[in-house]
């Protein structure tokens, strides 16, 4: 502590008493602690310092100098100091006493920031005094109080608290609620705008929080006095004024305008916390904030939240967002709304191309589901931050609309069937041929709609179909995109999922080095051998490939037969025992057509296997009956109508007599006069009702997959638990099973009936089921 | 007592076998006399009686055999087929009952067939066995008709009618089977008929059914099918 050395004083210190007179001791104590207390400004010298603090030091011990004798010294100091102590320590009180109460009476003549500058000019005063006067009583401090202390003696402190103790009970009691009254009158010209000392408010909450002692634990302080008299009332105020306004705002503004100035006033209540107030009230004041700004208003809020989004007005809605964020269950009500209008949003996209169901492109439907998911996907990371919980409502709405829509009401499979068949014309070679880079994007683009595709298994068979269809025709536009693809699936799907996907594309890779095998053994063939046709040859597993075998019986023509003969023996020596089934339906070749008298170059016909034998008939007769032709080449009616229908079309045969369909009793001849803008003729085209009866026998055999899928899933389930409620087996067996398809609960219960019937399960009870081994 | 459970009966029986050597072997003495006296030597196979002991075993009981009265000896004696009987079940069926003569099983079967409307436990023993002995040699299923036929004789006035105050329901039932089903009826559909039976009976407007419920698929097709009947207008139910 530093000591001024002025020697300038108001009241003279009385000259130093006799340490054996107490009351003078105490009088010339009271004048030194009246004079720091008072004019504290003009200094203290050293003497008088000294002089106080050996009169605290005699007022202690004197009884020590009268009782003492030699012998008992410790027994009687002690008491006799502690009496002595208690003396002071009491005169102490009543001296501040005293001075508070002379300063409540001033007190009383200042209001508002008046009396703000009054407390705290004081409080400065007293404090600082304390301190001094604390010094100077360190004797008392360290004896009497610290013993008294340690005897557990309530409500005695150190001189410093003291000093505080006294300003509370005496002073602060009085006051405090007019100076609470004072800042907050303060406070409330600030929000409207006023500029503020507000430092003076600082100084209050400090003095309101140092009056906080620890009742059990005097040297710890609480916050208690300043949460009660200071953090309250504040807190009421607030939350009254914002309600107040907010009310009146509401009333005359937009519910956007009303968002900004909430969102304003937030900011605002924030800052007045680190300007001035204590940081202990953030929290509670955020909540009276919150309920008087936004709970109060949160039905308004939401209603309005709809206009929003039919208006796009992402800003407003992220306003909206962070201030609903800031209460309970705010948010719940925006996303079951926003979830409804990306639902709406996806039906009503899906509506507009949906006219001309049976027609429509792949491409237009896909778009029409991403192009939703886009706008809301962006909306939810521009307004919503994100969020999971957002994010999870788009994710619903998507897997709504994308499953049950105009197009497919009446199966949901249509939308992994047109997705397929999207993936299809992407990776297929066509006549524009699209940018790898840019076909890499549409296929994650596409995957975006199959992660919400309810009937994955649907999107695998006709996936799988499609990729057969490419690979047997070699008309993939890229090995790269095609594995992209399958690994996209396996990612989202598993192994299980694109195994047969895989093991396609493997058969095709495996073919091309056989093939190239094939291509030096012919080489090495003696000159005299025959040559054959040039071929290739795709070896595909069986089980692995969507293909079945012929539905015709065939006989080759005797080219074919030598080429493919000599290539299975070729065959059997690489691999002994393996037997090549021949699916003839989906070969194809090209054939020179020299006999044309229109064309110097000769056309080149591309056909298929059986179109080959038909016209390779003509080589030996340019006129062929029905009847030789179908004995030739043993083809079925069916099929050799539509291949002969096919040639009469494009005018390579002519029929006689001319009327009607290919039909016994009719001949075909070669003409000659044959004509064609382009030099290869492409004859080897599918039939639109084909591919139709395709479609639908595929989703027939959906659905035997699906029952053999939920009965293994069911006998699975019960092998393992042995015993189990109905229930909690449909429950299981759809959990199981729904990552490939949502399984109706009559069907499950159809495939539990087939499982009782033959006795793999058995019913134990009603209720209950019993795995049989 | 015991004697309405057979398998409480047969426990409780061997239990007194094993401790107090009660005249077990005695009974088994004359109920396999009794059974060779309904076995055709040259025809029937061992330890079995044939169609025509059978019939005379149910004549000499004076059960008649065109409604559900046949029934209760059959589950008795938990005769495999209708027209057959095992030894192993004639003797091990009454002796739990302690009922050795003709004249004793006739009194006995009587006074049963007379407490079947009233006794549901009785009746569900009955019920069940009837699945048992009306399927074919082998079959594991009944054709619809002749499930209809028993279902009749149970159903009938005599067994526990299958109806409620404004519902005929086993004629909706077999209305619904000719119109609508065409597979045959396996165990569970029959068990759990007469389950659903007991329920309807209990609660007419079906508030116990649900589809999510444990009710095998027929159950549930029948449900739909007597919602949309009972859901036309008022003068085509009343009658």
């Amino acid at each position: 502590m530093s000591v001024a050395t002025q020697t300038t004083t108001a009241p003279r210190m009385p000259p130093v008493p006799n340490r054996e007179d107490l009351d003078a001791t105490w009088k010339y104590l009271e004048t030194g602690v009246s004079r720091i207390m008072v004019n504290l400004q003009e200094g203290i010298d050293m003497t008088t310092y000294m002089g106080v603090y050996t009169a605290v030091h005699n007022f202690c011990t004197s009884q020590k100098a009268v009782s003492s004798n030699n012998q008992g010294v410790i027994g009687g100091a002690h008491r006799g100091a502690h009496l002595l102590g208690e003396d002071l320590y009491q005169n102490l009180i009543s001296y501040l006493n005293n001075y508070l109460k002379d300063l409540v009476v001033e007190s009383k003549k200042h209001s508002d920031e008046a009396l703000l500058a009054f407390y705290i000019r004081e409080w400065d005063r007293y404090t600082t005094a304390a301190k001094y006067v604390n010094h100077l009583f360190r004797y008392l401090n360290r004896h009497w109080v610290k013993r008294e202390m340690e005897e557990g003696k309530k409500n005695i402190y150190d001189v410093y608290t003291l000093h505080l103790v006294q300003w509370r009970i005496t002073l602060f009691s009085e006051v405090h609620e007019k100076v609470m009254g004072a800042v907050l009158k303060m406070v409330e010209k600030q929000r409207h705008g006023e500029t503020i000392e507000h430092n003076q408010i600082k100084s209050i909450v400090d003095s309101f929080v140092s009056l906080g002692l620890d009742e059990a634990d005097p040297t710890k302080s609480t916050l208690d006095v300043y949460r009660f008299n200071f953090e309250r009332p504040f807190l009421e105020a607030t939350k009254a004024f914002y309600q107040a306004e907010s009310t009146q705002f509401v009333a005359e503004n937009s519910i956007v305008e009303y968002m900004k100035k909430a969102e304003a006033r937030l900011e605002e209540e924030e800052q007045r916390v680190t300007m001035y107030l204590h940081p202990d009230i953030i929290l509670p004041l955020r909540k009276a904030c919150n309920v008087a700004l936004i709970a109060d208003h949160s039905t308004l809020l939401r209603d309005e939240f709809q206009v929003l989004l039919d208006n796009d007005r992402v800003e407003d809605m992220h306003r909206m967002y962070l201030l609903l964020a800031r209460i309970a269950d705010g948010l719940d009500p925006l996303r079951t709304k926003f979830e409804a209008h990306v639902r709406k949003a996806g039906l009503a996209s899906v509506s507009k191309v949906a006219a001309d169901a049976d027609k429509l492109e792949p491409k237009v439907y896909v778009d029409a589901l991403l192009e939703v998911h886009a706008q809301y996907q962006s909306l939810v990371k521009k307004a919503f931050r994100d969020e999971p919980e957002f994010t999870r409502s788009l994710d619903n709405a998507c897997k709504e609309f994308v499953n049950r829509n105009e197009i497919c009401k009446d199966s949901t499979s249509r939308s992994p069937e047109l997705l397929a068949k999207y993936s299809d014309s992407l990776l297929k070679k066509s006549a524009g041929g699209a940018e790898e880079s840019d076909v890499e994007n549409t296929l994650t683009q596409l995957m975006i709609v199959f992660k919400y595709i309810e009937d994955k298994d649907v999107f695998q068979k006709f996936y799988g179909k499609f990729l057969a269809r490419r690979l047997v025709n070699t008309n993939s536009s890229s090995d790269d995109a095609e594995t992209s693809m399958i690994s996209k699936l396996k990612e989202a799907c598993g192994f299980e999922y694109t195994n047969k996907l895989q093991r396609m594309f493997q058969d095709i890779q495996i073919s091309k080095d056989l093939n190239t095998g094939y291509k030096e053994f012919e080489a090495k063939l003696a000159d005299g051998e025959y040559k054959g046709i040039d071929a290739t040859y795709s070896i595909l597993g069986t089980g692995m490939w969507p293909l079945a075998p012929p539905n015709t019986d065939f006989t080759p023509p005797p080219e074919i037969t030598k080429a493919y003969e000599r290539f299975q023996n070729f065959y059997s020596k690489k691999h002994n025992g393996r037997k090549l089934t021949w699916l003839w339906q989906l070969c194809k070749g090209e054939v020179k057509a020299n006999y044309c008298k229109n064309s110097k170059v000769p056309y080149t016909f591309q056909v298929s296997t059986y179109q080959m034998a038909v016209l390779l008939l003509f080589n030996e007769k340019d006129s062929n009956s029905y009847d030789d032709i179908a004995k030739a080449t043993q083809l079925t009616s069916d099929v050799l109508d539509s291949t002969m229908g096919i040639f009469l079309k494009a005018k390579v045969l002519t029929m006689s007599p001319a009327e009607g369909k290919p039909a016994p009793g009719k001949t075909f001849n070669l003409n000659y006069d044959f004509k064609s803008k382009k030099i290869r003729v492409n004859l080897n085209i599918g039939v639109k009702s084909e591919q139709k009866q395709e479609s639908d026998e595929t989703h027939k055999t959906i659905e035997e997959d699906r029952k053999l899928l939920m009965q293994s899933a069911i006998v699975r389930i019960m092998k393992a638990r042995k015993k189990m409620k109905h229930t909690n087996l449909v429950s299981e067996c759809i959990s199981q099973i729904r990552s490939r398809f949502i399984p109706k609960i009559p069907d499950i219960k159809k495939c539990i009936d087939i499982l009782l019937e033959k006795e793999y399960l058995e019913r134990l009870d009603d209720d209950e089921l019993g795995y049989l081994a | 007592g015991a004697g309405w459970k057979l398998d409480a009966a047969s426990d409780s029986y061997f239990a007194q076998a094993n401790t107090a050597g009660t005249p077990a072997k005695d009974t088994s003495a004359t109920l396999t006399k009794l059974f060779d006296k309904y076995r055709d030597e040259d025809q029937d196979e061992a330890n079995t009686a044939g169609v025509e002991g059978t019939m005379t075993y149910l004549g000499d009981l004076e059960v008649n055999m065109e409604n559900i009265e046949v029934l209760v000896p059959l589950e008795i004696i938990q005769a495999p087929v209708v027209g057959e009987m095992t030894r192993q079940g004639f003797v091990e069926g009454w002796k739990a009952l302690g009922l050795d003569n003709v004249d004793k099983q006739k009194a006995y079967v009587a006074e049963q067939v007379k407490l079947l409307p009233s006794d549901p436990a009785l009746f569900k023993r009955v019920y069940r066995h009837t699945f048992v002995c009306a399927r074919e040699a082998g079959a594991k299923a009944l054709k619809v008709e002749e499930a209809l036929i028993y279902w009749g004789m149970l159903f009938s006035p005599a067994g526990r009618p299958w109806a409620t105050a404004t519902i005929n329901w086993f004629e909706l039932w077999s209305e619904f089977l000719q119109s609508k089903w065409t597979k045959s009826v396996n165990k569970d559909m029959w068990n759990q008929t007469l389950e659903f039976a007991n329920k309807s009976m209990q609660d007419e407007s079906l508030s116990f059914w649900s589809e999510d419920g444990a009710w095998p698929g027929v159950i549930d097709e029948f449900v739909a099918y007597v919602k949309e009947k009972r859901g036309l207008p008022e003068p085509m139910e009343t009658d």
